[in-house]
């Protein structure tokens, strides 16, 4: 088999683990789908720097196992390489997903004005916490159906990570372009961020347990929560 | 009518409003006699109500009913979390430290505030109960409260017995107290030295009064008629500070 007909370009381009070339001024020469995907969320210099950090002490390739995490993406591994002194690589492995098969089941769901039920859980989080509160919500979010209790359960427990901070801030917003996949059906996203400089992470797999009991999902990091529910209409 | 100036229970309120027609469940919680029921009552007044203490009737209620009011909610009890779920319940509990297993069953969980850190709300409720008890007791009275004084240890209840008791006790004519000693003293003499025991029932508060009203033992010694010595070792024999 004459591997030479073979074009490489395309498998690195589709795969799911971010790719990117840079020239030896740093200049993006060649980045994959996953890695476009993930310079939407950072800086292509944060990665620039690390491949020169992690580049080998000469001509060659190197694997290093280590925990990244850049929002909400997750790596355990990168390898950088570099074959002549005007092109150095990166290559970011993504972490195993365990995938969840969670199942729907709309009874329980209840068509709900969500910005209301956040308010409600806000207005209890005031009563006891003096922390300042910046609020970005969309008002003209559809109803759309949750399991009403598990959200306020879910949501209360989180915001009482947060007494005792100084600031918090509540980001609610529509994400376009990504979905949530239960079962055979694909659902848009509402987004629910809550961030600070630092909060209580003692209750988080707690909070993560109560989550897997419903139709969201959630990722948790030390400053912050992010919640999606899926737009069931 | 529920009334309350305090911050935190317009909170509460705005909580129960927000959800109103939301099928989560609320535990409201906080000591005896501070006008929980009375908020809950303001709002779910038409739902199905039932005492937390009759347990064995909950569980039918709970399956036949979708909005439901729990009081004297037991929450050590073990009750069954897919009962909680697409129902709007709302349970009442005097206990103030709440268990995990309840906390988990709950949608929101407010912690109403007894009577002595909501002072705001204590003329409300003076006025009331005095307006209510000039009423039953047909009288006129109208008092000054030392709101330092009032017992709130039992919150609203000992409030209420407290400006009941001073609107009964206003301006009681001579033969009143008379009375008044005369069942005491009938129930009490039993001892060989109570001369002497009881009429600290009489110098106490004559002595108190009498120096609140004229400020030193001197002034009030010649009030009184009788010598600062004498006034001075009374002072000390009932522990007059």
């Amino acid at each position: 088999m004459k591997m030479e007909s073979i074009d490489f370009r395309n498998f690195i381009e589709n795969d799911s683990n971010p790719f990117v070339l840079f020239d030896f001024g740093g200049h993006i020469k060649y980045l994959n789908n996953s890695a476009e995907i993930l310079l939407g969320y950072i800086n292509p210099k944060v990665l620039y720097d690390l491949a020169l950090e992690y580049a080998p002490k000469s001509y060659g390739h190197k694997n290093i196992l280590s925990n990244l995490e850049f929002d909400t993406f997750s790596f355990f591994s990168i390898m950088v390489g570099y074959e002549d002194d005007e092109n150095i690589y990166i290559r970011l492995y993504n972490k195993p997903l365990i995938k969840q098969e969670k199942n729907v089941s709309k009874e329980m769901l209840i068509a709900t004005d969500v910005n209301s039920l956040l308010e409600a859980n806000i207005t209890l989080f005031e009563m006891q916490s003096d922390t300042k509160l910046s609020l970005f919500v969309d008002q003209d979010l559809p109803m759309f159906k949750i399991d009403q209790n598990s959200f306020s359960k879910i949501i209360r427990k989180m915001l009482t990570s947060f007494i005792g901070s100084q600031s918090l801030s509540i980001d609610l917003k529509l994400l376009f372009g990504e979905y949530l996949v239960l079962g055979e059906t694909k659902y848009q996203i509402l987004e629910l961020i809550l961030k600070s400089q630092k909060r209580d992470t003692s209750n988080d797999d707690e909070i993560m347990q109560m989550v897997q009991q419903t139709c969201f999902s959630c990722q948790t990091k030390k400053d912050v929560f992010k919640l999606q529910l899926p737009i069931i209409l | 009518m529920f009334f309350s100036d305090c911050e935190k229970i317009k909170q509460i309120k705005k909580g129960f409003e927000l959800t109103r027609n939301m099928q989560i469940s609320t535990l409201l919680y906080g000591e005896s006699n501070i006008g929980k029921k009375t908020l809950v009552k303001s709002i779910y007044n038409n739902a199905t109500w039932i005492d937390g203490g009759d347990f064995s009737k909950i569980k039918n209620v709970l399956q036949e009913n979708s909005e439901i009011v729990i009081y004297n909610f037991d929450i050590h009890r073990n009750y069954d979390s897919e009962d909680f779920n697409n129902k709007k319940i709302i349970a009442i509990a005097n206990e103030i430290t709440i268990p995990d297993y309840i906390d988990s069953l709950f949608g929101f969980i407010y912690k109403m505030p007894p009577l002595r850190e909501r002072l705001e709300d204590l003329k409300f409720f003076i006025d009331k109960y005095t307006k209510e008890a000039n009423e039953n007791l047909s009288k006129k009275e109208i008092l000054n409260f030392d709101i330092e004084k009032i017992n709130l240890n039992d919150n609203i209840k000992s409030l209420k017995i407290d400006v009941y008791k001073k609107v009964a006790f206003n301006n009681l004519e001579k033969n009143e107290i008379q009375d008044i000693l005369y069942d005491y003293f009938k129930k009490n003499l039993q001892g060989n030295n109570d001369y002497v025991k009881f009429l600290n029932l009489f110098e106490y508060p004559l002595i108190v009064a009498g120096l609140e009203k004229y400020g030193s033992q001197l002034k009030l010694s010649q009030i009184l008629g009788i010598n600062r010595n004498t006034l001075r070792k009374k002072v000390n024999e009932n522990g007059i500070n």
